[in-house]
């Protein structure tokens, strides 16, 4: 596990190419087409298509035996086998979390993220965020370098010229470092404080703002008023029988904690044997807790404070003593609507009987009262030690008001020199902060960032940032672990980590990562030996934050405004409108990643861009349809983007996706200058400093015209017959039931569909002697976060289709996780359901290829045979589950630019190849391909095994969309070994197959979903 | 235009008195070996070769693009190429029922029309035998599905109904082809004899493959052409019935029926007929061949219309009937949702064009007008593509899973290529009716009263009731 | 066949002359012919047997195996080291050359590429013979460790002074052996002995061979096609 790789051979040849003047120019003056493929809709040939088929003709020179060449190392690397998978331990930050990764790199590429099982937050879960990670890295819309803006342009300099510009540079810092301002991306690494220190004391003077676009302090602001002391707070949701989400996303992608979250949830929610949790809601929009939870109120967010208030007079009166200082019930008329009435009742009981093991989470961006409301409530209720541990974070300024003084000083000429460390405040700052035209009245402004983005334009440098896999850093987990980020790959675009760049500013005498990070643990891992084993694993073992003992000081009665009285009044002008990280582009920074562009958002199913989502009631009595184009406003700012109807959704309440919208993310998020329209729209415009994510009295009005909305599932408006189909079909796809039903009848989900014995015209193609691989999935756990789907993507090579191609119902995704409504819509019941290929024992698909292209193995595998295909799409229309996906166009080419007679047209977006994984076949146009139960993976264990003549250990093989799963809803292995998890799980009474009446036999077992309702809310 | 043609017809002048053998010969063979054939010829000509073109394009753009400037899509992966496919292999089925069915039933009416729908027969399946190729994924591979030796080991799968289809429409093209080529023999030798000018001599020559009319010849042609009748009969009903096997055999919701393969016969002669009637009309007007391609030919095939008619919206009831039947909840919503679903337009338009229209025929002013014949044909075939695409678009756009559920959208390149299959189709025609005999010369004079008057040797057919010519 | 006078007298009518009535048999003789002709020319013609076997593409450096495994007898294994444990049988680095060539021919103008290479620390160019597609994967280790012998796909490699392609590489070639791996099963520790010959009948030594150590090899089609 030694520290830098050697570069391998075939980089130094992308390397030269860097420098190759006519590729640099060929840079300049290519122009290029959009990288979401939506140049290729049907009926609409790009003129460039054309050319290439004129070319073509003069291309066909004639085919000869393909020269490959085979380029091994000069001298071979210790530990190096050529051609084999190698893992390695590092993390990714986000929102000062820090995930612990293990990536796996062939020859030196890193093509594969997973959560590190032996990290003690992630424990192997890793989300779609964390997957795409390897996308980001070959990412060609990468700055290639630094860049100055001189005039009005921006040109290229070299390294050196940096240097020289900071040495020179450096004594005015000195002198004057009052006049130097940092604006840092919120972070918890401990060499990064180390290094804020050291250029504090260098630049004495110089002022230090944490800036994140989406996580706030608010938790801090509530605990200081509740400890007296700021405190951060980490659940043990596996503890807890009754969990309360007010508002809360906990297991969505945009937490930092929601792997944790989403693993802790899933514990709790096992029917069989230990006893089940029972999670409530309380939430303006749908969300992935939301969907777990056995009860589910629709409420705006306003008036989460006032919810709060109540709940904590009705248990501070029942608590008595121990309940002192409670606030007065608030005078909220909709608090004593019956439903949120009986709702409330219901909470206070199960609360109260389960003191000790009930928590309440709330909104990360919910006022600091209703943070503080939220952790008295903790500690009342016992959680303290048990569902709930606080550790004390240091004092700091607000974050919003450093950034104030920021832009105040800027103003008042009191700011020559401004960082920008990784973040893109230009595009994601309050707008009446006015940042931009700020940015423009500092001298020197440095931005350091991966892409040239929207601040990095308006920057007089831009320094290209060093991925996350490309650089060393630390950083604390969830529960303060401090973990390590090792560079799996030498910077491609020599891109400089913060701390590398601080050092140099700093004149650091140690200005490598690896020296830099060493440097800051040097006393905790003091030799060699202690270094490699923290590196390896990821982690400084005992470093967990130490739990603080905290005493709930009295608080004062919160005063509610007349908007936080507020619940669902659907007219104009008393709107709404929430604002909040996206679960695929976070807060923008992901917005040039594809696979996350077309991963269906968990719940709106949506692909490429956001919406205004407002529940069906609201939009009926706005008279807004689903697509219609609709202008939304608040505090005199306006936005203008498609509406869709999202049930569920607390009625007067609109929720907006940050982070879309962007004009320099790339070819694939928009980039102004290639016109290529951004995908989504801007939702920052509407938040303002005083209120960023939360904005009342909004109004919605519809605009002439519509936008399709590239959704995976609905993507037509369902009619009534429709509607009737869906809902006779539910109930016989997905088996739930209430959990005393459950334990009446456990096997209730095997008799879902009544048909008469199954016989089968075939005889069995294949006795399953050896092994016979099968899959179970928890309905029960499955939170949706669909973290699978984009494993999925990244270890298959799943191509991406765009946006057009998504609106012509042609995504790839070979594993969908389908998204099921019941009851009111107003107040659906949410079930989620995991589509993989079943591999069916009696497949119809096996039985109708004309050209035997997808067989049946002795292991029970539909074997998918990629290069026999001839496309006639025969399987799928035979495929009752439909998980076949065909390449109706050339997309992973077309990509590159290349076509059938010319491989490559653009050498640059070349770079995108190196994300394959080389154990999975590529494919081309005309084939079909689905779901493959990871088989390389199958194969490559099973020789490693036999080699050696051992048995395979279950487990040993975990398939992409299991091994990430933070909730461990998935289960894979060998049937015929009747001790394997999947075996157990098969035998569970509860497991069940869908569409089993056809007979097809599926290897995939669902275990039905089991709710656990109060009694008295049924 | 018509009506001006049949007047004063260029070839023919007025027609005059009764007609007798040279007559016949005459009005057939004259029509191939003029010099100038009429200008509606030279018009239609050019829009099916323009149509020709379209298809050309179409498909050299799909091939270079792949098959995603179709609109197919997920869930529906078969979209207008096998709904043309399926089109275009029924049509052909008249032809073969003329000359085969008839043949052996003895119904000496077919002689007008037969060498029509045999025409018809081949350059149907040929536009049918372009779709297969080029529908699938890499259409420069489709020798995978051949039983060829090959490197790799490896056979095609014949478990699989596409590969069924491979043999049959193979076997059916090649059946037709023969039974078609082999009835013009004594026909091309006919053109051969009267030829002026040597190539004419020559060509006609080769393809008369040296026919002298001796009785022995006659004698052999006979034998064989009952054989070749005999071995096609059978195919009639094999050919759609395994076509239909693509759908009936699978699971899919609303294809898996086993009413399948009675019902696509049915509906491939209704369309079949359809289409000789829709051919016969304008080229018995435009070559003046009204006196062998009587009203009463047309009002014949106008009853099996009729009857082949009914037999399809028999289907069309049996399949609700039995889904309903069934209580199998995804069959019974397939139905529901054809009828009144997204799709309700295409099918109640099938069941307009299909069922209700030809009802019209029960009234024998309509069955004996060829214009309302006419219309009334073309209605049918387009009655009969909505059936074929209402079958493969409706079922598939909405299956098991919600979650699939989809809406198909043809492309503009879909259109292009349905047009263009007509474009190739109406091509082949126009030549065929320019350069081969029309009409069956020997075949006619064989049923005709004549031939029983002067015990005419030739002609094996029964002679009790001759055709009465007006 | 013979012609009636009636048709003789009408011969004018016809532009054939008499010996014409022979193309029929000929066309009939043609038509049946030239489809077998012509299967039988693709399916030997285009068959990997012909268009691969024996390709010896130029390597940049004259490296003879023959002189190396053969006289010399090195084993395969002291520069495919990774052959047992991984799926490629890795090309050795330039560091394995430099072993012996610091002292032996240290000068020679043949093996500057291999000292250039090894100075500038790039890769020496080597043109890969045997080339599967992309979509087959093969894995060395597999089949080594199960005892199959490196001369029963790549031949005498102890023999050829420059490397070709001794067999065919097609899948039915594979095939043949994963339905009778006996044909070519020898001991794990002969594996890399270019010239053992089996102590009995190499059939039934072989199938001894299968059932002590086990071997079935798959023919489903994820075995080499993922």
């Amino acid at each position: 596990m030694n520290a830098k790789h050697p570069r391998p051979t075939y980089w130094r040849s992308l390397a030269e190419l860097d420098q190759d003047p006519k590729f640099q120019q060929m840079l300049a003056t290519e122009f290029p087409e959009p990288l979401d493929g939506r140049e290729m809709a049907p009926g609409t040939p790009a003129r460039r298509r054309f050319l290439q088929i004129m070319g073509a003709s003069f291309a066909l020179g004639g085919c000869r035996f393909q020269e490959d060449k085979l380029l091994p190392f000069s001298r071979r690397p210790e530990g190096v086998l050529p051609g084999e998978p190698r893992r390695f331990a590092t993390a990714m930050e986000l929102g000062g979390v820090a995930t612990g990764l293990v990536v796996t790199s062939y020859d030196g590429r890193p093509v594969k993220v997973e959560g590190s099982p032996l990290h003690p937050t992630s424990g192997g879960g890793a989300s779609s965020l964390h997957q795409a990670l390897v996308l980001g890295l070959y990412d060609p819309d990468r700055s290639e370098g630094i860049t100055r803006l001189q005039g009005q342009a921006r040109v290229a300099a070299l390294p050196a010229q940096f240097e020289e510009f900071v040495a020179a540079e450096r004594p005015n810092w000195q002198s004057r470092g009052s006049s130097v301002r940092v604006l840092s991306s919120l972070s918890s690494s401990p060499s990064l404080a180390a290094m804020k220190q050291r250029f504090l004391t260098a630049f004495a003077g110089a002022k230090w703002i944490d800036y994140s676009a989406v996580e706030t302090d608010n938790l801090e602001a509530g605990t200081t008023l509740c400890f007296g002391k700021p405190h951060q707070a980490v659940y043990q949701l596996e503890n807890a029988r009754i969990v309360l989400s007010v508002h809360s996303d906990v297991a969505s992608s945009t937490d930092p904690a929601g792997i944790v979250a989403g693993r802790g949830l899933a514990r709790g929610r096992v029917p069989e044997g230990q006893p089940m949790s029972r999670v409530y809601a309380v939430e303006s929009s749908l969300s992935l807790i939301g969907g777990i939870a056995d009860h589910r109120l629709s409420m705006s967010a306003g008036s989460a404070k006032a919810f709060l208030a109540a709940l904590d007079a009705e248990l501070s009166s029942k608590l008595g003593d121990a309940g002192k200082g409670a606030q007065p019930k608030p005078a909220a008329k909709f608090l004593a609507e019956p439903s949120i009435a009986k709702f409330i009742a219901a909470l206070t009981q199960d609360l109260l009987a389960n003191r000790g093991a009930a928590v309440l989470l709330v909104g990360s961006r919910l006022p600091p009262e209703v943070q503080a409301l939220a952790q008295r409530l903790n500690v009342l209720l016992d959680g303290v030690g048990r569902t709930v541990t606080y550790h004390e974070v240091p004092v700091r300024e607000r974050r919003k008001d450093a950034l104030q003084a920021l832009v105040q000083d800027i103003q008042a000429g009191r700011v020559e020199t401004l960082l920008v460390l990784g973040e893109n405040p230009v595009l994601t700052a309050p707008t009446d902060l006015g940042f931009a035209a700020a940015l423009a009245k500092v001298k020197t402004s440095i931005a350091l960032s991966e892409f040239e983005d929207e601040t990095a334009l308006l920057s007089s440098w831009h320094v290209p940032l060093a991925h996350p896999l490309e650089a060393w850093g630390d950083s604390l987990a969830h529960d303060g672990t401090i973990t390590l980020a090792q560079p799996l790959i030498a910077p491609l675009f020599g891109g400089r980590s913060v701390l590398e760049l601080l050092a140099l500013l700093a004149n650091d005498p140690k200005r490598d990562g690896l020296e830099i990070v060493r440097r800051t643990h040097a006393g905790s891992l003091p030799n060699q030996k202690a270094w490699d084993r923290a590196v390896h694993d990821g982690f400084i073992s005992g470093t967990m934050a130490a739990p603080a003992s905290v005493t709930v000081g009295v608080l004062p009665t919160f005063a509610l405004a007349e908007s936080e009285l507020r619940n669902g009044e659907a007219s104009n002008g008393k709107l709404e409108i929430v604002l909040a990280p996206d679960s695929k582009v976070y807060d923008g920074r992901f917005g040039n990643s594809s696979w996350l562009q077309e991963l269906p958002e968990p719940l709106s199913k949506q692909t490429w861009g956001n919406a205004v989502w407002l529940s069906p009631g609201t939009g009926k009595a706005l008279s807004i349809a689903d697509g219609d184009l609709v202008k939304v406003s608040a505090a005199g700012k306006e936005l203008t983007l498609p509406a869709l109807h999202v049930p569920g959704q607390a009625e007067g309440s609109l929720r907006i996706a940050l982070g879309y919208g962007r004009y320099a993310a790339g070819h694939v998020g928009g980039l102004a200058s290639a016109n290529v329209d951004p995908v989504g729209a801007n939702a920052y415009v509407l938040s303002a400093l005083g209120a960023p994510f939360l904005l009342s009295d909004a109004s919605i009005t519809r605009l002439d015209g519509r936008q399709a909305i590239a959704s995976v599932q609905d993507l037509h408006a369902i009619d009534a017959v429709g509607q009737a189909g869906i809902d006779e079909r539910r109930g016989l796809l997905l088996a739930e039931a209430n959990l005393e039903e459950f334990q009446k009848e456990p096997d209730f989900a095997k008799h879902l569909v009544h048909h008469p014995p199954l016989e089968s015209m075939w005889n069995d193609p294949v006795s399953y002697e050896g092994h016979k691989w099968g899959m179970a999935i928890d309905l029960n756990k499955c939170t949706g976060c669909s973290a699978c789907i984009t494993a999925c993507q990244a270890e298959n090579n799943i191509p991406v289709v765009g946006k057009d191609s998504v609106l012509m119902g042609r995504e790839m995704l070979w594993l969908r996780v389908d998204r099921y409504f019941s009851g009111s819509p107003e107040n659906p019941k949410l079930s989620f359901q995991p589509v993989p290929c079943q591999q069916c024992e009696n497949a119809p698909c096996e039985q109708v290829c004309p050209v035997g292209a997808t067989m049946h193995s002795h292991e029970g595998l539909n074997d998918m045979v990629y290069n026999r295909c001839i496309g006639t799409r025969y399987c799928s229309a035979n495929c009752p589950y439909k998980v076949r996906r065909f390449n109706y166009l050339n997309f992973h080419l077309d990509k590159v630019e290349a076509t059938p007679f010319q491989t490559v047209t653009n050498k640059k977006k070349l770079l995108m190849h190196m994300v394959f994984n080389p154990e999975v076949t590529v494919r081309a146009r005309g084939v079909m391909e689905k779901c493959t139960f990871c088989v390389q993976r199958i194969q490559n264990v099973k020789i490693k095994a036999k080699n050696v003549k051992r048995s395979i250990a279950d487990g040993e093989i975990k398939t992409a969309c299991q091994q990430t799963c933070p909730a461990s809803a998935i289960t894979f292995g060998d049937l015929n070994d009747p001790t394997s998890l999947v075996a157990k799980d098969h035998a569970l009474p509860r497991a069940y197959s869908i569409l089993e009446e056809l007979n097809n036999r599926p290897r995939v077992r669902y275990l039905a979903r089991i709710r656990n309702p109060h009694p008295e809310l049924g | 235009m018509a009506t001006l043609w049949s007047e004063t017809n260029p070839y023919l002048g007025a027609p005059k008195g009764d007609t007798d053998f040279a007559r016949i010969t005459d009005n057939v063979a004259r029509v191939a070996e003029a010099a100038k054939p009429p200008m509606g010829w030279y018009i239609a000509f050019a829009i099916a070769l323009t149509m020709l073109t379209g298809f050309g394009a179409s498909l050299a753009w799909v091939s270079w693009t792949g098959i995603g400037a179709w609109g197919n899509m997920h869930p529906v992966a078969w979209g207008f190429p096998i709904v043309n496919f399926v089109f275009w292999v029924g049509i052909g089925h008249a032809g073969t029922l003329i000359s085969a069915i008839l043949f052996l039933l003895r119904q000496t009416w077919r002689t007008a029309i037969n060498r029509f729908a045999e025409a018809m027969t081949i350059f149907a399946v040929s536009c049918a035998g372009v779709f297969p190729g080029v529908h699938i994924g890499r259409p420069w591979m489709p020798y995978y599905m051949f039983p060829i030796p090959n490197q790799m080991n490896m056979w095609p799968q014949f478990r699989s109904p596409l590969e069924w289809d491979i043999f049959a429409v193979g076997t059916y093209f090649t059946i037709s082809l023969l039974f078609w080529f082999m009835g013009m023999i004594p026909d091309f030798a006919t053109l051969r004899d009267r030829a002026t000018t040597t190539p004419r001599r020559l060509i006609y020559g080769i393809v008369a493959m040296g026919w002298r009319g001796s009785s022995r010849q006659w004698h052999r042609y006979e034998r064989a052409y009952l054989l070749l009748a005999a071995l096609a009969t059978p195919l009639v009903l094999s050919v759609h019935s395994v076509v239909s096997f693509d759908f009936a055999t699978s699971q899919a919701p609303g294809w898996h029926t086993t009413i399948f393969p009675p019902y696509f016969v049915a509906g491939a002669i209704f369309g079949g007929f359809a289409m000789v009637v829709t051919l016969a009309v304008p080229a018995r007007q435009f070559f003046g061949l009204k006196r062998l391609i009587e009203i009463r030919h047309l009002e014949l095939m106008n009853k099996v219309i009729l009857a082949t008619g009914m037999m399809v919206g028999y289907a069309y009831g049996m399949e609700f009937f039995i889904a309903w039947y069934s209580g199998n909840p995804y069959e019974v919503f397939v139905f529901v949702n054809r009828a009144f679903g997204p799709y309700a337009w295409a099918y109640w338009t099938m069941i307009a064009c299909n069922v209700l229209i030809p009802q019209l025929h029960w009234f024998q002013k309509v069955r004996t007008n060829v214009w309302c014949t006419l219309a009334i044909g073309v209605v049918i075939n387009v009655g009969m593509w909505f059936e074929r695409f209402v079958i493969i678009c409706t079922s598939m756009s909405r299956d098991f899973m919600p979650a699939n559920w989809g809406y198909f959208v043809p492309s503009t390149i879909d259109y292009l290529t349905l047009g263009g299959s007509f474009g190739l189709f109406f091509t082949l025609f126009l030549l065929f009716c320019r350069f081969l005999p029309m009409v069956a010369i020997a075949e006619v004079k064989g049923a005709h009263r004549d031939a029983h008057a002067n015990h005419g040797g030739h002609g094996g057919h029964d002679h009790s009731h001759a055709p009465e010519t007006a | 066949m013979g012609l009636s006078p009636l048709s003789i007298t009408t011969m004018k009518l016809f532009v054939f002359p008499r010996w014409a009535n022979k193309t029929r048999q000929l066309a009939g003789v043609f038509l049946g012919v030239t489809p077998v002709y012509l299967t039988a020319l693709i399916w030997y013609g285009a068959s990997p047997k012909t268009t691969d076997v024996g390709y010896q593409p130029k390597q940049p450096i004259p490296y003879s195996h023959a002189l190396h495994a053969g006289e010399l007898g090195l084993d395969c294994r002291y520069c495919h080291t990774t052959v047992e444990e991984t799926g490629h049988a890795a090309i050795p680095p330039t560091e394995t050359c430099m072993n012996c060539h610091k002292v032996v021919h240290p000068t020679s103008p043949k093996l500057l590429p291999i000292r250039e290479s090894y100075a500038t620390n790039s890769a020496v160019p080597w043109v890969k013979v045997h080339d599967l597609p992309d979509y087959a994967y093969f894995n060395h280790s597999a089949h080594v460790t199960r005892g199959i012998g490196c001369v029963s796909c790549h031949g005498r490699v102890d023999q050829m002074e420059e490397v070709y392609q001794h067999e065919s590489l097609s899948m039915g070639w594979c095939l043949d052996c994963h339905r009778a791996p006996e044909q070519h099963l020898r001991p794990v520790s002969e594996v890399t002995n270019m010239s053992w010959k089996p102590p009995e009948d190499q059939l039934t030594y072989g199938k001894r061979l299968r059932a002590e150590n086990n071997i079935a090899p798959s023919q489903d089609c994820s075995t080499c096609h993922r």
